[in-house]
Formats: C-alpha cells, sequence, structure tokens
C-alpha cells in the first residue's frame, strides 16, 4: 500500500517531475491543509525523470525538522469560506469540515491519508472481526466536552457516541421531521443495530458486512457533537455562532463572525494527545490576491496559494530558503457526464472519438500553465486505488501522440455516423468558464477541428445541468454533452462511489452512467463485501481500466488541478491531502520560533 | 427653502421605492437561485438527485422563497414600508447589519480619498488657470491627463505590493518609501491611527489623485472662463491683490460646477469603492456587497442598494442646497 499509495505525492513534490508527460510541466498551487477554503494555484516542474526523488510528504525546498516546541498562533486567511450550517451532520461545506476538525473528535481519525492508516479519537480503540457483521469501539477514557453551556464540560460517554449513530442513520431532526440535509445518511444505512454494551464500549452490528464503515467514520464530516447542543441548537444552527460548536477536540472555537473572522484556542481539558500551536485565527475578506500576497510577504499569515504560477515562482525565488511550497490535489476533479445507455452516446465509435478528440495536455497547458494532472475515473487524489500516470498513458485518450489520437478519433467518429449527428450542444458550467476564461472555446475548437460537426458551447449554470441530469438529457436522443467540475471527492477509499455510480444496480447508475459493462458489474459487486483492502485496491485499478477503456462510461474525465500552498518555513504544517486534515493539526503542527524566518513576523 | 426641502423629499420617496422596484426585479430574475446555488455547486452529481430536490424545496420553503415573484414583491415593498428590509440567506442577521458593520470603512476611505482628491485638484487646477500656457500648466496637466489615464486599481496594486513588500526606491537619494501594512486587521482611525493611516492612505492616494484630476481638469476649465469675465477685469482694475480676486470673485463662481461634480463624486465613494475595499481587504460597503452578489444574497444587495441609492438622492438634494450658498442669486422656490 505504501508504494502505490506515495507515487503521486511523490509526483508532486518531486522537484523532477516530467514536462514531457504533463505538458507545459505540472504541479503546484495552493491549498493550505489548514486552509478554510480553496484558493490559489502554483508551479511547474521541469525534469524528465519521474522516478520518485524525495519522500512522500516533504518537498525539495522542506526545511529539516526542528524539535517540536508548544506556542504560537496561527494565521491564516478564510478566503470564500462559507458556512451552511453549524450542525455537521448535515453539512457539506469543507470550510465547516476543516473547522470541526480542530474542535470535535469523530469515532476514529486518519493518522495519514497518504499511509492509509487510522487512528483512534472519541474512540481510544476498535475491534473487527473478521466476518465484517460488526465492529465495537472503545470510549477513550477521561475525554471531557468543551466548557459551554448547555453541556458545561461534562465527561463524555458511550452515549454520545450512539446518539451520534442513531441520528445519522436516522436522518430526522428531533421532531421527527425528515431532513433531506442528512447528506451521508446512506452511509450508515447499512446498521442493524448500536448498543452500548457497557460503559466504556459500543457495538455496531450491520445488516451485511460492511467494509466502508470504518472509512465512513474517518471522514471529515463524521464528528460527534454533544446530544444536548443539538437539542438546544438544531433549530438554529443555520444561524452559525461560536457558542453552537461543542465538541471534545484540542481547540475550541472561541470568536466566529460568518464573515470569514474565526478564532480558535487551545482546550485547557484535553488530553488525548500533545498539541503544540495554541491556537489560529482566520482573516476574512481576503478576495484579492495582491492583498493576500502583501499579507503574506508581511508574515501576517502563515500560508498562501498564489493564483498564478509567475507569482509562485517569484515568490520561491524571492524568498528563497525561507519558504517552502506544499502542492496538492484539488478536491474536484474536472470531467463531464453523458448517458450512454442509448443512442447517440451508446455508440462507442461516436462517444470514444468524442473522449480522444479532447487534449488533455492542451487543456492543462492553457487553463493551468501546467498545474493539473491528468486523471483517469479514480483521479490521483485517492492514489492508493489507481492507476500510475505512468499506466494512465498507455491507454485511449491520455496518450502522449495526440495527432495520432486525433486522426484515429476522425476515423471513429466517421465510422459511428458522427457527421450526421449535425450540431452538438456542449454545456459548460458559468463559474468554470469564469474561473478558466476560454474554456468552452478551446474544447469547441478541439472537437471542431478533429470531427467537424458544429460543437456549441452553452455557458449554464450548475443548476441547469443538475436538472438535466436526472432527465438523461445528456445524451438519451439529444445531441449534447457537458464538461466541468464534477463532485468533489469526500473518501480516502472510491469502492463504494464506484459502485453507485457505474453498476449497473447503482443509485446513480440510472440518470448518470448507463454504460452497463459486465466487467465493471463484477468488480464494483466484489468491492462491496471484499473485507480486504489490499484486494479493493486491485479491483479499483481495474475497474479504473475498465472504465478508460469505455470512455469513461459515463463520465469523461479529464484532469486534476493541483493546488499549491506556500508556508513560512517556521511554520510545519498537516499532510498536505485533498481530504480534511484539519484534525491532523493538532498534533502534527508547530511553530519552529528559532527558525530564521520567523524574523520579522508580527506579534 | 424649507418647503423646498419638504417637497423635495416628497418627491423622492417615490424615486427611492421605484429603485427598490427595479432592485427586486433586477435580482429576481439573477441566473443561479442562492439555494440551488449553495446545495448543488459542490455536489453536481448528486446521489440521489430526487432527494437533492426536495432538499432545495424545504431550504426554498424556509427562506420564503417559494412564493411567485408577485407576491414576493408585495411583501417585500410591505417590509420596506414598516422599515424592515429583510433578513441575509447567509448567515440569517438582519440584512443592515453588515451595512452597519461596513460603513465606518466605506467612510473612512471615502473621506479620505475626498480629501486629496479636494487637496490635490483645487490648488493645482487654480494654479493651471492663473497660469495657463506656462511650463507649469503643461506640466501639472500632464499630471492630470496621467493620473486619469492610469487605472487606478492597477495603481493601487502596484502602490499595495511595492510599499508592503520592500518599498519604492526614490530616484537619486538612498531612500525607500515603504512601510508595513496591516491588511489582516485593517485598524480604523479611532482604534489605530497610525496603522490605520498606513493602510487607508494607499487607495486613499489611488482614488483620490483620480477623482482628483477630473475635479481639476474642471476647475481649470470653469477658472479660466469666470477670469475672462468683465467683473474679474473690474477687480483687477480696481488693484484688489491677486488673492482676494482668486479666492473670493473667481474661485467662488467657478466652484458651482465643480460642487455638482464633488457631490457626485461623494456619492460615487461610498457606493464605488468596492475595488479599492476590495484590494486592500477592507470589509467595507462595497466589499460586502460584492460579496452578498456572488452568493445571491438577494437580501443584502436589495438592502444595500436601497441604501445607497437613499444616500445618493438626498446627497443630490444637498447639493442643489448648496448653490445657494455660493450663489444668491439662486433662489428655492
Amino acid at each position: 500500500m505504501r508504494q502505490e499509495n506515495s507515487y503521486w505525492v511523490r509526483r508532486l513534490n518531486s522537484s523532477r517531475l516530467s514536462r514531457r508527460r504533463f505538458v507545459g510541466g505540472a504541479a503546484t498551487a495552493g491549498v493550505g491543509a489548514a486552509s478554510l477554503a480553496l484558493v490559489g494555484c502554483g508551479d511547474d516542474d521541469d525534469d524528465d525523470d519521474d522516478e520518485p526523488t524525495s519522500p512522500a510528504g516533504t518537498t525539495p525546498t522542506q526545511p529539516a525538522a526542528a524539535q517540536k516546541e508548544k506556542g504560537g498562533i496561527a494565521r491564516f486567511s478564510s478566503a470564500n469560506a462559507t458556512f451552511d450550517t453549524f450542525d455537521v451532520d448535515r453539512s457539506r461545506f469543507t470550510p465547516f469540515a476543516v473547522l470541526i476538525g480542530y474542535t470535535n473528535l469523530g469515532f476514529i481519525q486518519y493518522k495519514s491519508f497518504t499511509e492509509g492508516e487510522l487512528e483512534g479519537a472519541f474512540a481510544s480503540d476498535w475491534e473487527q472481526p473478521d466476518d465484517g457483521l460488526s465492529v465495537s469501539f472503545t470510549l477513550r477514557e477521561g475525554m471531557k466536552w468543551h466548557n459551554k453551556a448547555p453541556v458545561n464540560g461534562r465527561a463524555a460517554t458511550v452515549d454520545d457516541m450512539v446518539a451520534f449513530l442513531k441520528r445519522n442513520q436516522a436522518g430526522l431532526l428531533a421532531d421527527g421531521t425528515v431532513d433531506q440535509s442528512f447528506y451521508r445518511k446512506a452511509e450508515y444505512a447499512n446498521i442493524d443495530s448500536v448498543t452500548a454494551t457497557d460503559a466504556k464500549t459500543v457495538t455496531v452490528k450491520f445488516k451485511k458486512p460492511d467494509p466502508f464503515f470504518l472509512g465512513t467514520l474517518a471522514s471529515g464530516y463524521a464528528k460527534i457533537q454533544a446530544p444536548e447542543a443539538i437539542a438546544a441548537f438544531e433549530k438554529d444552527y443555520a444561524n452559525t455562532s461560536a457558542a453552537q460548536i461543542i465538541g471534545t477536540g484540542p481547540y475550541t472555537l472561541t470568536e466566529f463572525k460568518a464573515e470569514g473572522s474565526l478564532s480558535i484556542r487551545r482546550n485547557p481539558d484535553f488530553t488525548a494527545w500533545d498539541t503544540w500551536i495554541d491556537g489560529i485565527d482566520y482573516f476574512p475578506l481576503f478576495t484579492d490576491n495582491a492583498a493576500l500576497q502583501s499579507a503574506f510577504e508581511q508574515k501576517q499569515i502563515d500560508a498562501y496559494g498564489p493564483r498564478t504560477k509567475a507569482v509562485l515562482d517569484d515568490l520561491l525565488n524571492k524568498y528563497k530558503g525561507q519558504l517552502a511550497d506544499h502542492p496538492s490535489f484539488a478536491a474536484n476533479p474536472m470531467a463531464g457526464t453523458y448517458w450512454g445507455g442509448s443512442a447517440p452516446w451508446n455508440n462507442p465509435n461516436l462517444i470514444g472519438a468524442i473522449f480522444r478528440s479532447i487534449n488533455r495536455r492542451e487543456l492543462i497547458a492553457q487553463m493551468f500553465q501546467g498545474r493539473a494532472a491528468l486523471s483517469g475515473n479514480i483521479p490521483p487524489t485517492q492514489s492508493a486505488f489507481t492507476i500510475t500516470e505512468r499506466e494512465l498513458i498507455t491507454y485511449e485518450g491520455y496518450r502522449e501522440d495526440y495527432a495520432k489520437e486525433a486522426a484515429e478519433a476522425k476515423a471513429m467518429w466517421a465510422a459511428g455516423g458522427g457527421p450526421a449527428l449535425g450540431e452538438i450542444i456542449v454545456d459548460i458550467p458559468d463559474i468554470w468558464e469564469g474561473a478558466y476564461g476560454g474554456v468552452s472555446t478551446l474544447i469547441k475548437n478541439m472537437l471542431e477541428s478533429n470531427l467537424g460537426n458544429t460543437f456549441t458551447p452553452k455557458i449554464e449554470p450548475y443548476t441547469t445541468i443538475n436538472t438535466k441530469l436526472p432527465q438523461k438529457l445528456y445524451g438519451n436522443g439529444n445531441n449534447n454533452i457537458w464538461y466541468g467540475w464534477i463532485s468533489d471527492v469526500t473518501q480516502l477509499e472510491p469502492s463504494l462511489s464506484l459502485f453507485n455510480v457505474y453498476n449497473s444496480k447503482g443509485p446513480q447508475f440510472p440518470f448518470i452512467g448507463g454504460a452497463q459493462v459486465a466487467k465493471i458489474d463484477s468488480n464494483t459487486d466484489k468491492m462491496l463485501i471484499e473485507t480486504d483492502i489490499e484486494v479493493r485496491k486491485e479491483l479499483c485499478k481495474d475497474t479504473c481500466i475498465e472504465l478508460i477503456k469505455a470512455y469513461g462510461a459515463g463520465i469523461p474525465y479529464n484532469m486534476i488541478n493541483i493546488n499549491n500552498t506556500l508556508q513560512w518555513n517556521y511554520y510545519h504544517g498537516t499532510e498536505d491531502a485533498a481530504f480534511v486534515t484539519a484534525h491532523q493539526f493538532a498534533n502534527q503542527a508547530y511553530m519552529d520560533q528559532k527558525d530564521a524566518s520567523w524574523s520579522g513576523r508580527p506579534a | 427653502m424649507r418647503n423646498y426641502i419638504i417637497r423635495r423629499t416628497v418627491i423622492n420617496i417615490p424615486v427611492i421605492l421605484f429603485v427598490a422596484t427595479l432592485v427586486f426585479f433586477a435580482t429576481s430574475v439573477l441566473p443561479g437561485d442562492f439555494v440551488a446555488t449553495r446545495i448543488i455547486s459542490q455536489n453536481p452529481i448528486p446521489e440521489d438527485p430526487v432527494a437533492q430536490q426536495e432538499q432545495i424545496r424545504q431550504v426554498r420553503a424556509e427562506l420564503g422563497l417559494d412564493d411567485n415573484v408577485a407576491v414576493r414583491y408585495v411583501k417585500y415593498i410591505g417590509n420596506i414600508l414598516r422599515g424592515d428590509l429583510g433578513t441575509s440567506f447567509q448567515d440569517r442577521n438582519s440584512a443592515v447589519s453588515g451595512f452597519k458593520e461596513g460603513l465606518p470603512y466605506t467612510l473612512q476611505l471615502s473621506l479620505m480619498t475626498l480629501f486629496v482628491a479636494v487637496v490635490t485638484s483645487v490648488p493645482i487646477g487654480i494654479i493651471s488657470a492663473i497660469r495657463q500656457d506656462r511650463p507649469i500648466d503643461y506640466f501639472l496637466r500632464i499630471f492630470a491627463i496621467l493620473a486619469l489615464a492610469a487605472p487606478n486599481f492597477w495603481v493601487a496594486t502596484m502602490l499595495l505590493l511595492y510599499i508592503s513588500t520592500g518599498g519604492i526606491p526614490l530616484p537619486f537619494v538612498d531612500w525607500t518609501i515603504g512601510w508595513s501594512v496591516d491588511i489582516t486587521g485593517h485598524p480604523l482611525l479611532w482604534e489605530d491611527p497610525v496603522a490605520s493611516f498606513k493602510l487607508f492612505i494607499i487607495p486613499a492616494v489611488a482614488g483620490g489623485l483620480a477623482s482628483g484630476a477630473g475635479i481639476m481638469r474642471l476647475l481649470r476649465s470653469q477658472m479660466l472662463e469666470v477670469l475672462r469675465q468683465d467683473y474679474v477685469r473690474t477687480a483687477w482694475a480696481k488693484g484688489l491683490r491677486e488673492r482676494v480676486i482668486i479666492v473670493r470673485h473667481a474661485l467662488k463662481n467657478a466652484l458651482i460646477p465643480v460642487v455638482t461634480v464633488l457631490g457626485l463624486t461623494i456619492a460615487g465613494l461610498i457606493s464605488g469603492n468596492v475595488v479599492f475595499e476590495y484590494l486592500f481587504n477592507l470589509p467595507g460597503v462595497g466589499n460586502r456587497i460584492l460579496t452578498a452578489i456572488r452568493s445571491r444574497d438577494v437580501p443584502v444587495v436589495q438592502a444595500f442598494v436601497l441604501i445607497i441609492a437613499t444616500f445618493v438622492v438626498f446627497v443630490n438634494l444637498a447639493i442643489d442646497l448648496l448653490y445657494g450658498v455660493l450663489d444668491p442669486r439662486i433662489r428655492f422656490s
């Protein structure tokens, strides 16, 4: 696992990343591990050798680890951070998952996304029999809730764990109302019973073996809230306030303003593990990159994601040896969907021609100045479960010889009767076009120059695209397709979502994919009951290959962009991952106040 | 004059209601509904599209968006007449609360910008007029055209980056103009005068020079016209001192159109400081309205626009009243 898992991380971090492979260079541009919002862009690498050159989790410019010391308030920007609610069970907003990752513990958590390693949190330990039909959790001893009303610092109990599971399984508000905002309800549907077997143990029994339950409980949104807090605030969680956040985590939220002013401070009653930094201040309204850059250069904030490669390069050069670049994959892959269950897109020649006419390297070069990576149907974000870039570029649509791809696409298009289709509409989300001006023209030109038909880009809001999806309006008799961002990747393991989307029995299959492939059905069926994660990894990789061979099987992936975060060397942050890593902040991040770069940081 | 003020105020009420109507319908047809955008944008391929649509319906009902436009309009106007400008979709606070919080920043920036505009434009306009076609006139006119031509947001960005991250080196002397700029704290003058001045002066100079350049050119042309009037020639013939002729006789008469422009500039600064607030991370009115537009927080947009429109309407009234002070021949009837 370690080796495969590290591949993409090494690729991200290696200064010797292949320009030849990524066209125009790849890597960089940033999301701080502790940043509340996705911002920024980044760097370019230039070498021909794509062998790993540096260990996972480090960058070539990263300073040597210093002796950890306590103290310091970290400062970050909360640019564009918005919060839908302060009820984590009903939230889907990453900024809130980050925030609650500091303050509330889940049952368990990822010690490392790179290694896929779990550790205890609210539960100090857990035990799962080989049959996969149950799991028992042991309550961490001596844990207390934050000292805020109405909980007032009482000791945490197994009942709190039981209440969390039952609420998410039921998806009901206290008054019995069904609320569709319990987004992850389906992930708890396999629970048969939840019992507090004694004062320290909770046992969960499943209806059938559930290999994914621990992954669900380790996710950024599976954080336990105090039942009294839910009772007090359930009707008012959308009116966000610091008083509503009551957890057992290493930090408490001491100040919150909706526009993005946040302060968290060390929880004096937290004893589960050592915390190093005293707290974090988030500053709001950083809308302009020049202001962010100015604040970062003056060390008023400790991390910053430049939007352009030029600025990233300039700062790396200007402050050589004082700061480091931390690249990580963005959350949302760029793809689209089509309905492959009926004409015209059930014709492999037609959909294959479109799939192969998209020059992904050109898109990466034009849209991201090279700071993105090719992506198959399992993005490199989930590196342990997907094929390597080296393998990816051996398949149609991803090959380096685009001229050959284009010529073959043209032949496929003609063989499938493509010219007779006439005009084809390509919906492009307005915010995607807004973020990458001209992307619609790029796609149009690629398709038209190879296939000859008129491809008309139509700029539409996501709401329109989302409405068309269940009606199967992308295909199914319509000469339509769309490209943009698809849903963000929130889980380290893709198995369950592969089943949901691509298996012909999956809940999303009827309105997204529609391209039934026997091997994919068989693989995803096996994943659902396979308890050996190593076997699931291989199944996922094999499925990814089958999906690419089926030209996306309803979701033609293109790429995923790479965010770069610059951090001053005095700040030692968390693992650079696309997933929420706030919980890691408490036991990993620290300030090295003896580092030379600390000089000049305002008090 | 009292009757004039009352009449104008009464006339202004339908104007404000008309603006409210325009804002309401403009925001009603904005693409991208707040609720749908919020729920869909992060999850365009939902696990269960039916459940997602139900969730959208629930939230829309909760926010009162499930009524048709006509019903919502009647409710909106009714609420305005009762002094209720609505509740933010985003944070569920009063839509006006953000305006109150942002106003001090916008006012401080506007006043400092106006100060820079006036102290640069008035002397320069006068000097340029009374030294017409001399080298100093050419120099000042070129300066004004440069200030007008250079996009002020670009000037502001350059000033910010140079001043805060190394300083602007001065030619011939071993000095740099640079200081730390408190971007994260954005203090107001009464909170930390020095830090506040260091922060606000940069956008004030960038904005003030651009506004001042226009005023300078207007004042110069007005002054030139007035200086050619018979009564000014008479004043020279009487042997009055230059300062008295310029300030008391020429400037006062040249100021009437300038005051109009100045008034509109003030109104524009309150509503139009969006760019500088955005660039300098000032949580002022402009930045807040921009954020609200982006997130489709319609009640906030409606409330802010309505307040700003009301302000502009009454600034215009104030300007009209000022005409009478500057020129006693003007009577309000």
